[in-house]
């Protein structure tokens, strides 16, 4: 999609593409507003 | 604006095993207690040997008060210790996270890394927040998004997160 979008431009390049399993994330989104 | 720490861990499988371990049950409890802290993600690699780690921080000021911190450095250096290398360690700004559902382990996570000249990075964050995550969520087995952001390098990384396995991927490849 990005590629699609974006990528037809010689600016972007894509270096890697590489496939992982997720051990765990806590992860989460701010709760409020930050800078 | 959201930022976090990435560092990529590479070392023989049963030594990665341990580093792995240490990070989920000694350095996550003391990760996620610190003040500005957004949690920790561990990912292994679908190839043995390698695993990334990322720590997420609330603003850049939370980022290098931890960078700067004592429990930053002993991590490094026990990590260090283990796979016999320096660990080294990228910051970036996370201008999208999308999460579709709660996060298990064992699911796929595919990272695709670019780089742009550094006054497209925002295009980028632009298309992937505002066109091509609202494609992937409605993508069976989305479960969340995030994209990486080094402005000033023009670094990128994409990151989403599969129930099963990222789409167009051979089901051979992903063992449950």
């Amino acid at each position: 999609m990005i590629r699609a979008e974006v990528l037809d431009d010689e600016d972007y390049e894509i270096l890697a593409v590489e496939d992982y399993s997720l051990v765990f994330s806590s992860a989460r989104k701010p709760s409020v507003p930050s800078s | 604006m959201m930022h976090a720490r990435v560092s990529q861990i590479t070392a023989d499988p049963p030594v990665l095993a341990g580093c792995l371990a240490y990070l989920e049950h000694e350095v996550r409890p003391v990760v996620e207690s610190q003040h500005g802290s957004l949690g920790l993600s561990l990912l292994a690699g679908q190839e043995p040997g390698v695993a990334i780690v990322e720590s997420f921080r609330a603003t850049h000021e939370h980022e290098l008060v931890w960078a700067a911190g004592e429990t930053e450095a002993r991590v490094r250096g026990e990590l260090a210790r283990r796979i016999r290398r320096p660990v080294t360690a990228e910051d970036y700004q996370v201008p999208v996270f999308e999460r579709g559902a709660p996060l298990r382990s064992g699911e796929a996570v595919r990272l695709t890394r670019m780089q742009v000249k550094p006054p497209g990075a925002a295009d980028v964050d632009d298309v992937f927040g505002d066109t091509a995550v609202p494609w992937l969520a409605d993508t069976p087995g989305f479960c969340g998004a995030l994209l990486f952001a080094a402005p000033a390098s023009g670094r990128l990384i994409s990151q989403t997160v599969w129930r099963d396995r990222p789409p167009g991927r051979p089901a051979r490849a992903w063992p449950r």
